[in-house]
């Protein structure tokens, strides 16, 4: 069997240039394993030879990501890799942001399939490449390398074979939230049966479906002056001016939008409309005001609160995976906070 | 995600059991789906006093320290702020 090319992606402290104060270095290639890749190499056996080790500075890659990751690509591209090993980062946040970029590239330009890295489930990485990379659930910190390389290779080498991983937990990756069909011995009524007795008993019980976690979000302090306060409003439900300037999609929005409401003193069906997909829209429809209660803020505006936030931020939450959900409130937020917004109304249907 | 920039956020739901479940800090009942600051029922002159009622709640609502994920009561915040000249 041929060997497999394994290019290795790690920063400069695993490359042992040095830490924070070495973290400009830019991209640069090295032949064969360096670091974590003597184990790595070892581990690979004789299935595959890990040819070269592209080292990147932590800072380098977040100065400017796009240019630092075309630089990457250039550097990888004449490789020839078959399989790509980054990491593990473990908890470091700059250095699993640039694994995942790295990995995403390369899948997406090189077509590899054979890509793995490993992270620490807290890593910031996860969140932003879970659902479309393999990455192995590691340690905080890089005591637990040994373990991660291990179970890194290992899936490595499955990908390579064109294999299919298992459930996340058994290959010891975080869940890409990817579900994939199999056979079981027993069927679903006689699980879900012995799960409720389990229950009843309070014996530990493990679902086949996790639902979605929420990661608590610790309160805002309180508007501390709300007679002087700015006060705007955010909905999902739809509302946009009449006619949906923007095409703003009634399912699986791709867009959210601002508008101005400088001379609007109420949301009148003859200026706005809604076209939220989720639910019947026609009362909404004859007064926008019930979704985007403009005409009550106006109101009370300059006694009951400060002042209204002369735009609208508008989206349709319907049926929006929840990673889309997360960049749009991000962006948000990112736009409430430059226009010194002191708080915030949300409506959501 | 805007709280998280540390601006207090409001949240009108008709399903608050929803937005409690999802870790939302701080909640106001709306009255339903279709017509979450409204009633297609009432005069127009009376649906305009619910709807400022619920926004009145809601201003209230930021006005609060809450430690978690808290829905109001709109009967008492309402009524805690002043009336509309």
């Amino acid at each position: 069997m041929n060997q497999l090319r394994v290019v290795h992606v790690i920063n400069q402290f695993y490359a042992g240039v040095g830490g924070v104060v070495k973290a400009d270095l830019p991209a640069e290639v090295r032949t064969g394993p360096v670091g974590p890749g003597q184990q790595a190499a070892r581990l690979l056996g004789d299935r595959g030879e890990i040819v070269a080790t592209i080292v990147v500075g932590d800072n380098w890659a977040h100065a400017d990501p796009t240019t630092a990751i075309e630089q990457i690509l250039s550097l990888l591209t004449p490789l020839a890799p078959d399989a790509l090993l980054l990491g593990p980062a473990f908890g470091s946040g700059r250095y699993g942001v640039t694994c995942g970029r790295v990995a995403e590239a390369a899948r997406e330009r090189l077509g590899l399939q054979a890509v793995v890295t490993g992270m620490h489930p807290e890593n910031p990485g996860v969140d932003m490449f879970r659902r479309r990379l393999v990455i192995v659930s590691t340690t905080q910190s890089a005591a637990g390398m040994g373990k991660a390389l291990e179970r890194m290779v290992a899936l490595l080498l499955k990908l390579a074979d064109g294999q299919h991983l298992g459930p996340p937990d058994a290959e010891g990756c975080i869940p890409r939230g990817v579900r994939g069909n199999l056979l079981h011995e027993r069927p679903a009524a006689e699980r879900a049966i012995t799960m409720l007795l389990d229950k009843m008993a309070g014996r530990p019980i493990a679902t086949e479906i996790p639902l979605p976690s929420f990661a608590a979000v610790p309160p805002a302090p309180p508007v501390a002056d709300l007679a002087r306060a700015t006060v705007a409003v955010v909905t999902t439900g739809g509302v946009v001016p009449k006619g949906n300037p923007d095409g703003i999609e009634s399912r699986r929005a791709t867009t959210w939008r601002r508008y101005a409401l400088a001379d609007v003193t109420s949301a009148t069906p003859d200026r706005w409309e809604c076209v939220h997909g989720g639910f019947d829209n026609h009362f909404v429809n004859d007064d926008p005001n019930r979704v985007v209660p403009l005409d009550a803020l106006r109101a009370l505006e300059g006694h009951a609160f400060g002042r209204l936030f002369p735009e609208l931020f508008t989206t349709v939450g319907g049926t929006m995976a929840l990673e889309q959900a997360k960049r749009f409130g991000r962006d948000i937020a990112q736009a409430l906070a430059a226009g010194q917004v002191d708080g915030v109304i949300l409506s959501v249907t | 995600m805007i709280e998280e920039t540390g601006i207090p956020t409001v949240v009108i739901s008709a399903l608050p059991d929803v937005q409690l479940s999802m870790g939302v800090n701080r909640i106001v009942p709306g009255i339903a789906i279709t017509h979450l600051l409204g009633d297609p029922g009432a005069s127009p002159e009376a649906e305009r006093a619910i709807r400022q009622r619920l926004v009145r709640a809601a201003l209230a609502a930021l006005e609060q320290k809450v430690e978690g994920p808290t829905v109001f009561d709109v009967a008492t915040l309402a009524g805690s702020s002043a009336p509309a000249a």
